[in-house]
C-alpha cells in the first residue's frame, strides 16, 4: 500500500476541499432526482429550481402520491404513484427484470467458472491461443452482433421471449471467465495435486477445492452480471415485443414515451426505486465491489 | 510443460479421460457459444452486408453496394465523425481527470470509502434515468446548470436544443461516470511501491513531477487497458442520446450505434445495418492493435 | 449472492402473474394497439363488447409503445398478432415487404358469412355497407390502400388545425370569433399575442407568451409547405419535391419567426414546456397562445382544465390559396391491419368488421374526442362530443385538401431528415431553400435505392 501523506495543513485542507466539492458535484444529479420525486408535478419545472416541495409539509404527502399513489374512495385513482400505475406496470417489470437476472447471472456464474477451469487447471494442447481468443472476444461490440442475432433467435423461435436476454449467459462470458481464471491462478496448485494424487478427477478438485475456495470471485461475477442485466436498455429493447415483457430499464422510458408527456416526478421516483435495490447491494458489498473493479486493471 | 503433465497423468490411477479432452469439454460451453452468438452472427453479417436484406423478405446478393452506398452516405460520415469526436474528447478528459481523483483519494485522507462510494454510485444509475435526470439539468430555460451559470452571471446555452452544445452537454454527463475508471486507478496507485516515491523525494520531485514521473508510468498499463474499454464503450454510446435526443438538433447527438439501430429495425436495411458492423468490427479492431503498437514503448510493465 | 436473495424475494413478493386468460374453447386473438390511458380504455371497451357478444372468439388488447417497431420486429420474427393498430404512413412499408394481408380479398372470402353472424349469433342490426368507399369520408378511405391493397381499414382518424386561447385574443384586442384565416393575419395575430417577462431587456429577451411556435409540440416537423399549397412527394413519378417554391415558401415564413424573435430566444423559452398530457401542455399553461394541434387535444383540456377558453379553426394558408370549402389540414389515421402470417386471419377479420360498425366508429371517435372516418354523422355524433369544435375537424376530414404524410416506403428516412434539420431551419443562418434543396437530394436519393432494390426484388421474385 502506497498512500501519500499530506503533511502540511494547508495542502490537507484543500485536499478535503477538493474531495467534498468533487463529491458533491457526482452526487447532485442524484439528489436532484430524488427531491423530484418528492415534489407534485406542478412543481417540478420551476424557475428558479427548487429542492423542496413547497409547503415543505407537503412531502411526506408527496412521497405517498409518487411512489404509491392514491385512490379514492369511490376507487377513482387521485394520484398515480409507480407502483400502483395502471400503465406502466412496475412491479411487473420488476418481477420481469428479476427473473432475467436470475438466470442470466445463475448462467453465467456457473459457465464462467466452469470454462476458467478449463483454462486455469487443464493443460491442453491450443489452450493459450483458445484463450487469446477470449480475451479477443471482449473486444466485439454487442451493436455489431445485434441485427443477425435477431435472425438467430428468429429461427430459434426465442423473439417474444426473455431467452435471448438470458440463454447465451449459459455459455460464459469474455471477462467473467477472465475474472474467475485469474483468481484460480492465485489459489495453490499444491492443493489440487495433492488431492488428484489422492484419486480426485478434475471434476472433484473444481468441485470440492476450486470452488469453495472462490466465493468471492464469484461474488464478483454474479454481482456485476446482475447490475449489467439490471441496467440493459438496448437488449430488452430489441428483443421483447410485449410491454407485458419488459424489464425496468425498458419500462422506465415508458414514462418519457406516452405521447411526449413526462411526468417529470413519476419518472424519478420509478428511477430512485430502480436504483435503490442496486445502491443497497453496493452498500452492502462495497469491499467485494472495489476489489472486483479493480482485477479488471490486472495486466496480462 | 508437456513432459511435467504427462508425469503427473502416469501418476494418477483410473484416469478415463486424456487430459486435453477434459481442458476442451471445460471449455465446450464458451466453444458453443462463440460459435453460437459470435462466430455465427459474424459471418452472418458478413453475407448479409452484400446483400439487399429487408428481414422481412429473403436476402438477395448485391456484392458490395451497401459498403458503396455508406461512402457516399453523408449521414454515414455524421456519425462517424461525432463518434470519433465523442471518443477523441471524452476519453483523455475523462482519463486525465479520473487520474487526478484518484491521486486525490490515494492520500491518508479519511472517509475514503466515502468519497469513494459518492464518485463510483453514478455508474450505477440505469442509462435511461441517467439521461433523463440530465435531460433535466441540461434544461435550457430551468436547468439546474443554468440556474448555477447564471448565479456567476454566466447565460447558460440551450444545451440539448443547440446543435453546437449537444457535444460539449453529451461529454459533460460521460465525465459524470468515471467512477468506475477511478475505482480501477485508487487499487494501481496503491500498488505502486512506497520506495518509488522515497526514491524521488530524495531527488527533490515536486508533487507534480513524482505524479508525472513515477505515478503515470508504474500504473501506464492499467491506463492502457482502460483506455482500450472506453474506445469499445464510445462506439457503443446508445441509450443516453437516443432518449435525450432522439432524432432532432442537426444530428449532432446521432451516433454511430443509433444510426445501426435505425438502419436495422427503422428503415428495414438490415444489409446496410450490417455493413456499418463490419466497418464498425474493422475499426475497433485496428484502433485497439494501434493503441497496442503505440504503447509498446510507452506503457511500463513491471517485471 | 445478493443478487440470487434480491431474486428469491422478488418472486416471493410478486409471484407469478397470470397473463389475460382466454376462456377455453375460444379462438384467441391477439390485438396490439398503440394506445394506452383513456385512449386505450376507450378500445378496450369495444373489444370487452366483442367477447360480449359471441362465444367463439376472444380478443386479446395488448397497448404497445412504439408500435411500428415492435410490429416489424415480431413480423421478421415470424409471430407476429392477429391484428395490429399502425398508422397509416407506416402502410408502404409494410405493404411493399408483403407483411400485409389484403383485406378485400379476406372481405371476399368472408363477408356473407360474417354479416350472417352478426345478424343470427351477435343479434345486431346488418351491416352491409361496411369496407366501401360509399361508407367513409373519401379522403380517409384513400389512406387504407397503398400500391391498390387494401392494407387495412381505418379505426380512428385525425385532422389538425388552429387551437387558440380565446381569454388571450379578448386581452389583446383580437376577436376570438374571428381567427386568423391566412398566414399574414395569423402572423399579426401571434405578434400581438406575445408578451414579454417584466425586467426582459431587449438584449436578452425573455418570453412570457409566444403568439405561435412552430416547433410546439414539434410533432410535424415536415408539413409546413402544405399550407402554402405545397407537398414533399409525387407518387406518380416518385420524386421528393421538398425544395418546390411553395415549400420554400413555408419554410421561409418558419425562418420569420425566430428572426423576429430570436433564435435563443424562442428554444430556451420552449425548453421550459411541459408535456403534452398535463396541465403544463403549453396552450393550457398560457405558455403559447396559437398552436397547430388535433383534435385529440380536447381530451386533456377536458381532464386539465375543463373550464379552458379555447377555440379550434383550420389552419392558416397562404392567402392566394385560401378556400373556406376546402379547408387545408393534415390528416391521419390508425388502421387495422391483419399481418400475412396472422394464425387467425378469419375471426381477426369478423373483429375487424366488427369495429368498423357505426356504433363502434363513432363511439370510439367520440372517446378519443376526433372526428368520424364515415361520410355521413348524425346530429348526435357531434353533440356533446368532447370537443365543441369537432365539425371543424370533420370538415377538415371531408375536404380535398386535407393532405397525408406522403405515403412512400422510405417516409421513416425522410421524416427524419426533417426532425434533424429543424433545429437548422429554425436558427436562419442558412436560407430555407438550401437545407430544403439538400433535404430533397437526399430523399430522392432513398427513393431512388428504393425503386432500385424494389426492381431487383421483382426481377428476383419473378
Amino acid at each position: 500500500m502506497a498512500t501519500v501523506e499530506a503533511k502540511n495543513p494547508i495542502a490537507k485542507t484543500a485536499l478535503y476541499a477538493a474531495l467534498i466539492g468533487i463529491s458533491l458535484v457526482f452526487a447532485l444529479p442524484l439528489l436532484w432526482m430524488v427531491s423530484t420525486s418528492l415534489k407534485p408535478e406542478a412543481q417540478t419545472l420551476t424557475t428558479p429550481p427548487r429542492w423542496l416541495p413547497d409547503p415543505v409539509t407537503d412531502l411526506p404527502k408527496n412521497a405517498i402520491d409518487n411512489y404509491v399513489g392514491r385512490t379514492a374512495e369511490g376507487g377513482e385513482i387521485v394520484a398515480r404513484g409507480v407502483l400502483n400505475d395502471p400503465v406502466i406496470d412496475f412491479p411487473l417489470y420488476l418481477r420481469n427484470t428479476l427473473i432475467v437476472a436470475f438466470l442470466n447471472v445463475t448462467g453465467m456464474v456457473i459457465s464462467s467458472a466452469v470454462i476458467a477451469y478449463g483454462f486455469a487447471r487443464v493443460k491442453w494442447r491450443g489452450r493459450g491461443v483458445m484463450f487469446a481468443l477470449v480475451l479477443a472476444t471482449m473486444m466485439i461490440p454487442f451493436p455489431v452482433l445485434m441485427a443477425p442475432l435477431y435472425v438467430i433467435f428468429r429461427e430459434f423461435g426465442w423473439i417474444g421471449t426473455f431467452k435471448p436476454l438470458w440463454a447465451p449467459a449459459w455459455f460464459g462470458g469474455a471477462f467473467q471467465i477472465f475474472l474467475l481464471r485469474q483468481f484460480y491462478l492465485t489459489i495453490p496448485k499444491e492443493l489440487d495435486e495433492a488431492a488428484r494424487i489422492d484419486g480426485c478427477s478434475h471434476v472433484g478438485v473444481f468441485l470440492r477445492i476450486i470452488l469453495p475456495l472462490s466465493k468471492p470471485a464469484l461474488a464478483v461475477v454474479a454481482l456485476f452480471q446482475f447490475i449489467f442485466v439490471w441496467n440493459d436498455f438496448l437488449g430488452p429493447l430489441i428483443f421483447l415485443q410485449h410491454r407485458d415483457q419488459f424489464t425496468l430499464a425498458l419500462g422506465l422510458q415508458l414514462y418519457q414515451s406516452q405521447a411526449g408527456n413526462v411526468p417529470w416526478n413519476l419518472l424519478m421516483a420509478a428511477s430512485t426505486l430502480i436504483l435503490l435495490p442496486v445502491l443497497i447491494l453496493f452498500v452492502l458489498t462495497q469491499r467485494t465491489f472495489v476489489e472486483g473493479i479493480a482485477t479488471q486493471g490486472l495486466k496480462e | 510443460m508437456s513432459s511435467s503433465a504427462a508425469v503427473k497423468q502416469a501418476k494418477v490411477p483410473g484416469r478415463r479421460f486424456p487430459e486435453w479432452a477434459t481442458g476442451v469439454l471445460f471449455v465446450s460451453p464458451w466453444i458453443i457459444g462463440f460459435l453460437l452468438f459470435m462466430a455465427l452472427p459474424i459471418g452472418l453479417s458478413f453475407y448479409y452486408s452484400l446483400s439487399d436484406y429487408t428481414v422481412l423478405e429473403p436476402p438477395i446478393f448485391v456484392g458490395t453496394a451497401n459498403y458503396e452506398r455508406l461512402a457516399s452516405d453523408p449521414v454515414f460520415w455524421k456519425v462517424m465523425r461525432n463518434t470519433i469526436l465523442y471518443a477523441a474528447i471524452s476519453i483523455p478528459v475523462g482519463t486525465i481527470l479520473a487520474l487526478v481523483i484518484a491521486a486525490l483519494l490515494n492520500t491518508n485522507v479519511k472517509g475514503l470509502t466515502f468519497f469513494r462510494a459518492a464518485v463510483f454510485l453514478p455508474t450505477l444509475v440505469p442509462l435511461v434515468a441517467a439521461a433523463m435526470v440530465w435531460m433535466w439539468l441540461f434544461n435550457g430555460e430551468l436547468g439546474l446548470i443554468n440556474t448555477a451559470l447564471g448565479f456567476i452571471g454566466i447565460t447558460g446555452p440551450n444545451w440539448l436544443g443547440d446543435a453546437a452544445w449537444v457535444m460539449p452537454a453529451l461529454i459533460i454527463m460521460s465525465l459524470w461516470s468515471v467512477g468506475q475508471a477511478v475505482v480501477i486507478y485508487l487499487a494501481a496507485l496503491q500498488d505502486v511501491p512506497t520506495s518509488l516515491y522515497e526514491a524521488a523525494d530524495l531527488d527533490g520531485m515536486g508533487v507534480v513531477r513524482k505524479f508525472l514521473n513515477v505515478t503515470v508510468p508504474m500504473i501506464s498499463p492499467v491506463i492502457l487497458f482502460n483506455v482500450i474499454m472506453a474506445i469499445i464503450a464510445a462506439w457503443q454510446v446508445f441509450a443516453v442520446p437516443y432518449i435525450m435526443l432522439g432524432d432532432g438538433v442537426e444530428r449532432a447527438g446521432y451516433f454511430y450505434t443509433m444510426y445501426l439501430y435505425d438502419q436495422a429495425f427503422r428503415f428495414l436495411n438490415m444489409g446496410a445495418a450490417s455493413a456499418m458492423a463490419w466497418v464498425q468490427l474493422v475499426i475497433i479492431l485496428a484502433l485497439t492493435g494501434l493503441t497496442f503498437i503505440i504503447s509498446k514503448r510507452a506503457v511500463h510493465y513491471r517485471a | 449472492m445478493g443478487a440470487l436473495a434480491a431474486t428469491g424475494l422478488g418472486f416471493a413478493l410478486f409471484g407469478p402473474r397470470q397473463a389475460q386468460e382466454a376462456p377455453a374453447g375460444r379462438v384467441v386473438i391477439d390485438y396490439w394497439e398503440k394506445w394506452t390511458g383513456q385512449e386505450g380504455d376507450a378500445m378496450q371497451a369495444v373489444v370487452d363488447r366483442f367477447n360480449a357478444l359471441q362465444s367463439r372468439i376472444y380478443v386479446r388488447y395488448f397497448s404497445m409503445s412504439a408500435i411500428d417497431q415492435k410490429a416489424l420486429v415480431s413480423m421478421a420474427g415470424g409471430a407476429p398478432p392477429d391484428l395490429i393498430g399502425l398508422w397509416n404512413f407506416s402502410l408502404p412499408q409494410f405493404v411493399e415487404a408483403g407483411a400485409l394481408a389484403d383485406l378485400a380479398v379476406l372481405d371476399r372470402q368472408h363477408a356473407d358469412e360474417v354479416s350472417r353472424a352478426f345478424a343470427d349469433e351477435y343479434g345486431l342490426e346488418p351491416d352491409d355497407s361496411v369496407l366501401a368507399p360509399e361508407y367513409y369520408a373519401p379522403q380517409v378511405w384513400r389512406l387504407n390502400f397503398h400500391n391498390g391493397l387494401m392494407a387495412g381499414m381505418v379505426n380512428t382518424c385525425s385532422t389538425m388545425g388552429l387551437y387558440y386561447n380565446r381569454a388571450a385574443f379578448r386581452d389583446v384586442g383580437l376577436d376570438p370569433d374571428n381567427p386568423p384565416k391566412n398566414i399574414a393575419e395569423l402572423d399579426e395575430a401571434a405578434d400581438r399575442l406575445t408578451t414579454y417577462k417584466p425586467g426582459s431587456s431587449s438584449e436578452s429577451p425573455r418570453l412570457d407568451r409566444a403568439g405561435f411556435l412552430h416547433r410546439e409540440p414539434g410533432w410535424w416537423n415536415w408539413l409546413w409547405g402544405y399550407h402554402f399549397g405545397g407537398k414533399l412527394y409525387d407518387p406518380e413519378t416518385n420524386t421528393a419535391t421538398a425544395a418546390a417554391p411553395e415549400n420554400v415558401r413555408g419554410y421561409e415564413w418558419l425562418q420569420s419567426y425566430p428572426k423576429k424573435y430570436g433564435t435563443d430566444t424562442l428554444v430556451s423559452f420552449q425548453s421550459g414546456f411541459g408535456g403534452y398530457n398535463s396541465v403544463q401542455q403549453a396552450l393550457l399553461s398560457d405558455q403559447v397562445a396559437m398552436t397547430l394541434h388535433g383534435s385529440f387535444l380536447a381530451n386533456v383540456i377536458q381532464r386539465f382544465k375543463p373550464d379552458f377558453d379555447y377555440a379550434a379553426a383550420p389552419f392558416p394558408v397562404a392567402a392566394e390559396i385560401y378556400d373556406p370549402t376546402q379547408p387545408v389540414g393534415l390528416i391521419e389515421s390508425d388502421t387495422l391491419c391483419i399481418p400475412s402470417a396472422a394464425r387467425h386471419p378469419r375471426e381477426a377479420y369478423e373483429f375487424l368488421r366488427f369495429t368498423q360498425r357505426r356504433e363502434n366508429v363513432e363511439r370510439l371517435a367520440r372517446l378519443h374526442a376526433k372526428p368520424s372516418p364515415l361520410r355521413y354523422s348524425p346530429p348526435s355524433f357531434a353533440e356533446g362530443h368532447t370537443n365543441k369544435y369537432i365539425e371543424i375537424h370533420n370538415r377538415i376530414a371531408q375536404s380535398e385538401r386535407a393532405f397525408p404524410k406522403p405515403l412512400t416506403r422510405i417516409w421513416p428516412q425522410y421524416e427524419q431528415e426533417f426532425n434533424a434539420e429543424i433545429a437548422k431551419f429554425w436558427r436562419a443562418e442558412i436560407p430555407a431553400k438550401d437545407i430544403l434543396t439538400e433535404i430533397e437530394r437526399r430523399a430522392q436519393g432513398m427513393l431512388d435505392r428504393a425503386a432500385t432494390k424494389r426492381a431487383r426484388r421483382d426481377k428476383a421474385n419473378a
